[in-house]
């Protein structure tokens, strides 16, 4: 690997690593005191997560919504800090819908929104309900503050974008080198080309298959934490399982089976199929069925709507950067078992 | 060097049974000031993911330096 790409690589790494951690996340609602509304008045305390509540007072309202149609405008009591805040909010004894949604809004923070499942009895519900609109008017629906946009139940673990996907991107990337070099090891005829076709495949997947583990173990991590359980029944998920283990199937073969070049010309067909399969499994399988993915089920045109302007400037280098390192460390592996072979041949 | 590597396997098995004891207080934990913790987890992992490859390729190169 030349040296100016591997300068490329480590500053894309650092510029990536560092802003993944250093950017603030926008303000956003964290949290709602209330357990149950019912009819009448309920106070409760709204939490903010990195808001402003104390420096923008003075344009700072608050808002329940039983569906779009219904607004209600809460009256704020008082403001403890810049993330808390008390309000108080009159409510009709009927509702067209039970999906109770909560609204700050100020001049600083943008609108931040709060969705929990609460307890709300005593109302009758009656779809499409006709209520009396509050005054309520968004000054600043963008906020004003660089950052990762903050998500109820993603967080901070929003950055996580920067280090769990650029692992599949990377081993995305040594799988289609090593599928390219069966390709062109199928395509010739004298066994040392042969050999050194398939020592690059080999060395490409091998190094692919630490960037699938790396990214199946954070993803499980970061599962446990979002959706509640080490694994889930995603189709991404068991998709990446089964490409983990058609993989790990190819370096069984290989050491299977003794004589070199029908090991080669054998594990070439292998690895084509498994790139086949990962590309089906990984990229096709997502996108008809449904599954917990952001922007992975459906039409992937519409997916654009998905990630943010700031969390594209740490992504994409973060994803180049992790795919020059895998480049880089898939040349040390071939560079290693060229010399692996040199050494058994003579000695 | 052989000693530390001896050593990681001891720490992970270490830092996991940590986690196993306070399994009521994990989420807790791991939820506090806005499931950062979740993503310093990740960073380490994928930090120790590297390490663990750079350390196996030393192996095998050490491997051949001791035939010679």
């Amino acid at each position: 690997m030349k040296l100016w790409l591997k300068i490329i690589c480590i500053s894309l790494l650092l510029y990536a690593g560092v802003s993944s951690l250093y950017h603030p996340m926008t303000p956003g609602g964290l949290s709602v005191s209330a357990s149950e509304l019912h009819p009448g008045r309920n106070d409760f305390t709204f939490t903010g997560y990195g808001s402003h509540f104390n420096d923008a007072m003075s344009s700072l309202q608050v808002f329940v919504t039983s569906d779009t149609s219904g607004v209600y405008c809460a009256e704020v009591l008082q403001v403890v800090d810049n993330a808390h805040v008390i309000v108080s909010v009159f409510l009709p004894d009927t509702l067209s819908s039970n999906n109770l949604g909560f609204f700050a809004n100020n001049d600083l923070d943008g609108t931040m929104f709060v969705e929990s499942p609460l307890g709300s009895e005593g109302f009758t519900f009656v779809k499409g309900t006709a209520n009396d609109l509050c005054e309520y008017k968004i000054t600043n629906s963008e906020q004003q503050f660089f950052g990762f946009p903050f998500q109820p139940i993603i967080m901070e673990s929003i950055r996580n974008l920067m280090w769990h996907v650029p692992m599949w991107f990377t081993m995305f990337a040594l799988m289609i080198f090593s599928f390219a070099f069966s390709i062109r090891a199928l395509g010739k005829n004298g066994g040392a080309v042969i050999a050194e076709y398939d020592l690059k495949a080999s060395a490409s997947a091998g190094t692919g298959l630490l960037f699938c583990v790396l990214g199946l173990i954070t993803g499980s991590v970061w599962a446990r934490f979002t959706w509640g359980a080490w694994w889930t029944n995603d189709p991404q998920l068991n998709g990446a399982m089964v490409v983990f283990m058609v993989y790990v199937a190819y370096f069984i073969l290989r050491k299977s089976t003794p004589d070199e070049d029908k090991r080669a010309r054998l594990s070439a067909i292998f690895n084509i199929f498994a790139f086949v399969l990962m590309v089906v499994l990984l990229m096709v399988m997502p996108r008809f069925t449904e599954g917990l993915h952001p922007g992975k089920s459906g039409n992937p045109a519409f997916s654009k709507y998905d990630l943010d302007s700031s969390l594209r400037s740490v992504f994409y280098p973060a994803c180049f950067g992790f795919i020059l390192l895998g480049y880089w460390l898939f040349t040390l592996n071939l560079r290693m078992k060229k010399i692996e072979i040199e050494h058994e041949t003579t000695h | 060097m052989k000693q530390l590597i001896k050593i990681i396997p001891l720490c992970l098995f270490l830092l996991l049974s940590a986690n196993l004891f306070a399994q009521d207080g994990m989420e807790e934990y791991f939820y506090e000031s806005g499931k950062i913790k979740v993503v310093v987890a990740v960073v380490a992992i994928v930090l120790i993911g590297l390490f663990v490859y750079i350390f196996s390729l030393e192996k095998r190169l050490k491997k051949i330096e001791g035939k010679r």
